[in-house]
């Protein structure tokens, strides 16, 4: 499983994901994520084990991040290659890459 | 479309650029160049579709040439640039210690003319692609449909291959009704793209109000000059053998490449030979009063440049519209001038099957003329030599000032090369710092990549071994200085 969502908390939700998060996973788990998030206050995005995003990933980073409120949505546990990524798409301080 | 519409446009494609730029720096060398490989046998597949595409809409040149344009767009590009390494580290040097480490550059604007649509768009994506690099094509406002069309096949190719999303986007496709277009909307996009903050460099080719737009932006450009090509034929030439070159060229696309010959210089001795070499492939010499009409049709007098109604024409419809009459076999115009300068607007670049022609006296009046050609508006760009005495060839050298000097081979197609020489090939030819460009190279994946240099410690025997007072010793002479730091090396 590339993607697993958890409640850590009341209101923090925890999103796990592995391997290459490319268009293809990305579309599968959109819905899933999507859904493991509504109404969450909190939430965070370990990329702990992502080797890959693709441009898909960071639109749905983007649609998450819009759920909470600006401080509330942050990514952890990335690869310096991943966070290369972020870094020249201009994002990383937006997504607030820990 | 007001201000605030083109800003909110080019926003977008921007930030889609810099997002795939972003996505792309993951790729390594095999991905890369397996999506470059699909790209290119896309655009060849389609080459003839493309080029006749290019040839109405335009209504410029031959869509047969245009057909040949593609195929050194796609295929002697791919086979140009397959091999090189422009991921990751691209070299290693034990002895010097320095490696080096490519790094893509960003969001590439590239701005295609109206000359070589098509080939220029294939050839400016796969270069781009091939160095990671998303690229933004900008269409010539008379040739957006077949450009992006040019751009969509190879997009769909791209994304086949994972390539990241947006690696290639277009402007202007909903504008392809050339009817209703607007040329300011237009100049007010391209600048906005130019100069907006996330591109990372421009590549353009076309006029000279485009490239120094570019070179003005702000953002880092390679761009072109124009060209104004002499053809010198030495008389130890194979007289026969050079014009039969000189009209594979000049007649190519009916003279669209920039690189194509503008007049030929012979010297005396040889005149009548290659005068009657040239009326046997089919050029035909105008007289005084045919040059005078030809002149009056060639040129845009209020801006001083050639019309654009000739631009890309035969010598049959040149002649035509001259008011000249001339036998159906002719193939090429041939003005026979004197001198070289704005009172004879011959002289100048004209990218259709019109060439001067010029008899000197001696190899040095040759050479003195083929300067003035050179210098009348075609500096930095190309010139051509037709001889087998190797003296003539580096002497002519030495004297012209151009990034390109073709010998024995058509300069159009020597020029952007992969064909007949070892050029790398290109479809934009940088013309030096005399022609307001920053290289004279042609432009190829290595100035689309930032060279990271690693420099392992190498550190200089001499240095450390010298005594490091002397450097303050005001007396020690220069000499003195380098007998003692070369001492027993």
């Amino acid at each position: 499983m590339s993607v697993e969502c958890v409640n850590e908390c009341a209101g923090k939700t925890i999103c796990k994901f592995a391997g290459r998060m490319d268009t293809t996973k990305c579309i599968d788990a959109e819905r899933k994520i999507m859904q493991a998030i509504e109404g969450a206050d909190e939430i965070v995005f370990n990329l702990d084990g992502v080797e890959y995003i693709a441009s898909s990933f960071l639109r749905l980073c983007g649609k998450a991040s819009h759920k909470v409120h600006s401080g509330n949505f942050s990514i952890i546990n990335v690869a310096p290659s991943v966070k290369k990524v972020f870094k020249i798409a201009g994002l990383a301080e937006r997504l607030n890459l820990i | 479309m007001t201000f605030d519409s083109i800003k909110q446009k080019v926003d977008n494609l921007l930030s889609n650029a810099l997002e795939s730029a972003a996505v792309f720096s993951q790729l390594d060398q095999k991905q890369t160049d397996k999506i470059v490989k699909a790209v290119y046998k896309a655009a060849f597949k389609n080459r003839v579709k493309l080029a006749k595409m290019a040839a109405e809409e335009t209504g410029l040149g031959k869509w047969e040439d245009k057909v040949i344009k593609n195929v050194v767009g796609s295929h002697f590009v791919h086979e140009d640039i397959k091999d090189q390494k422009t991921v990751g580290i691209i070299s290693d040097n034990k002895e010097t210690g320095i490696m080096e480490v490519a790094q893509p550059l960003g969001p590439i604007l590239a701005i295609i003319p109206v000359t070589n649509p098509t080939s220029t768009t294939i050839f400016k994506i796969l270069i781009a692609l091939k160095s990671r690099n998303p690229v933004i094509i900008s269409p010539h406002q008379k040739a957006i449909g077949c450009i992006a069309e040019t751009a969509r096949i190879c997009y769909e190719a791209a994304l086949k291959e994972d390539a990241p999303e947006n690696c290639i986007q277009w402007t202007l496709e909903e504008a392809y009704d050339h009817a209703t277009f607007d040329i300011k909307k237009h100049f007010a996009e391209t600048t906005a793209i130019m100069t907006h903050r996330d591109l990372a460099v421009i590549v353009a080719t076309g006029g000279g109000g485009v490239v120094k737009a570019a070179y003005t932006s702000g953002t880092p450009a390679y761009g072109v000059g124009s060209g104004n090509v002499p053809v010198f034929i030495d008389k130890s030439a194979d007289i026969p053998f050079a014009v039969n070159q000189i009209f594979i060229s000049k007649t190519f696309d009916n003279g669209t490449i920039c690189a194509s010959e503008q007049a030929i210089i012979v010297e005396e001795v040889i005149g009548d030979k290659v005068k009657e070499e040239f009326e046997k492939h089919g050029g035909y010499f105008l007289n005084e009063s045919e040059v005078n009409a030809v002149e009056a049709i060639a040129l845009d007098k209020e801006r001083n440049v050639m019309s654009a109604d000739v631009v890309g024409q035969s010598a049959q419809k040149i002649a035509k519209m001259a008011g000249i009459s001339v036998p159906e076999d002719v193939r090429i115009l041939m003005a026979p001038l004197d001198s070289v300068g704005d009172e004879h607007p011959l002289s100048s670049e004209i990218l259709c099957p019109i060439l001067a022609y010029y008899v000197k006296k001696d190899f040095s009046e040759a050479i003195a003329t083929c300067m003035d050609l050179n210098y009348h508006g075609g500096m930095g760009h190309s010139a051509s030599i037709h001889a087998n005495d190797e003296s003539a060839i580096r002497e002519f050298a030495k004297q012209m000032n151009a990034g390109r000097i073709l010998v024995n081979s058509p300069s159009s197609q020597g020029a952007v090369d992969g064909i007949f020489n070892k050029l790398h090939t290109s479809l934009t030819l940088g013309c030096g710092t005399t022609g307001k460009n920053i290289t004279t190279d042609n432009i190829t994946v290595k100035h689309l990549i930032n060279i990271q240099r690693v420099a392992r410690r190498r550190v200089d025997e001499r240095f450390s071994n010298f005594d490091a007072s002397l450097f303050y010793d005001e007396s020690l002479s220069t000499k003195e200085f380098e007998k003692k730091y070369n001492l027993n090396y």
